[in-house]
């Protein structure tokens, strides 16, 4: 029986990447926590040498438990964020997952043949020290272009995707359909289809 | 007093268990096979539980 690794997952499909989002891409969500966790503690702290009136300290207590609760659940849903972004490359489609946010999400699926160029981009001291940086794939038509952010090697996925593809092409045959829509015609069907003077 | 405050702290962990429902449930739509996402859950409903309960204890 097949099961699916992830949605749209055809039977036969061979995974060729699987990608994630570079865990350093998490540091800044994980700064976030930290500072949102360091707060209350800093204010606990300094709150005695302000004169602070410890006589309500029931709710204090509340007030702490409810915090921590509500970092607690933005710190999952920051990891959830990072967790549930993903790229896969298989041998016939790129498939984009983006988790937007807890309840958005956008689902890309390309077929390789629609694939007309594919590039990396790494920006910044971070991305340049740890190589990682954005992939962008885009096609033709209307469908909307892949970008994924914040992925480990962009410009060999980059790669790997217009290999796929130039394989892809290859294996259906659609070589002479391909060098028709970019405008290199062969030579014969050319002479063949000029109207007789 | 203590009343009021753990009446306000029982009032904020309902709403934090509809949330995390929420959360589980959208987990299980988005998981995939071979997925770790169980353990961050398990870790991420201990934590909560542990938060629960130490105010509790706090409190009454």
């Amino acid at each position: 029986m097949h099961i699916p690794l992830f949605p749209g997952h055809q039977p036969g499909e061979h995974i060729v990447m699987f990608v994630h989002r570079h865990r350093i891409s998490f540091l800044i969500p994980v700064l976030i926590m930290v500072t949102m966790v360091a707060l209350p503690v800093l204010i606990l702290l300094v709150a005695p040498t302000l004169g602070f009136d410890a006589t309500h300290s029931e709710w204090i207590i509340a007030g702490l438990g409810a915090y921590g609760l509500f970092v607690l659940s933005v710190a999952f849903v920051l990891w959830m964020d990072y967790f549930y972004d993903f790229l896969i490359l298989t041998d016939r489609h790129v498939v984009n997952v983006e988790q937007e946010s807890l309840l958005g999400r956008r689902i890309a699926y390309i077929s390789l043949l629609r694939v007309q160029d594919a590039s990396g981009k790494t920006h910044g001291l971070l991305q340049s020290l740890f190589n990682y940086g954005t992939v962008i794939i885009e096609t033709a038509g209307e469908t909307p272009d892949v970008i994924q952010r914040d992925v480990p090697n962009p410009a060999l996925i980059a790669h790997k995707t217009m290999e796929l593809h130039d394989a892809l092409i290859k294996k259906e045959g659609r070589h002479g359909e391909l060098a028709q829509a970019e405008g290199h015609h062969p030579p014969g069907k050319m002479e063949a289809q000029a109207p007789p003077r | 007093m203590t009343i009021g405050a753990t009446s306000f702290f029982l009032v904020v962990t309902f709403a934090w268990a509809l949330f995390s429902f929420l959360v589980v449930s959208r987990i299980r739509t988005v998981r995939y096979k071979e997925d770790k996402s169980s353990v961050a859950l398990t870790v991420y409903l201990a934590v909560a539980l542990a938060i629960i309960m130490a105010t509790l204890i706090f409190l009454l």
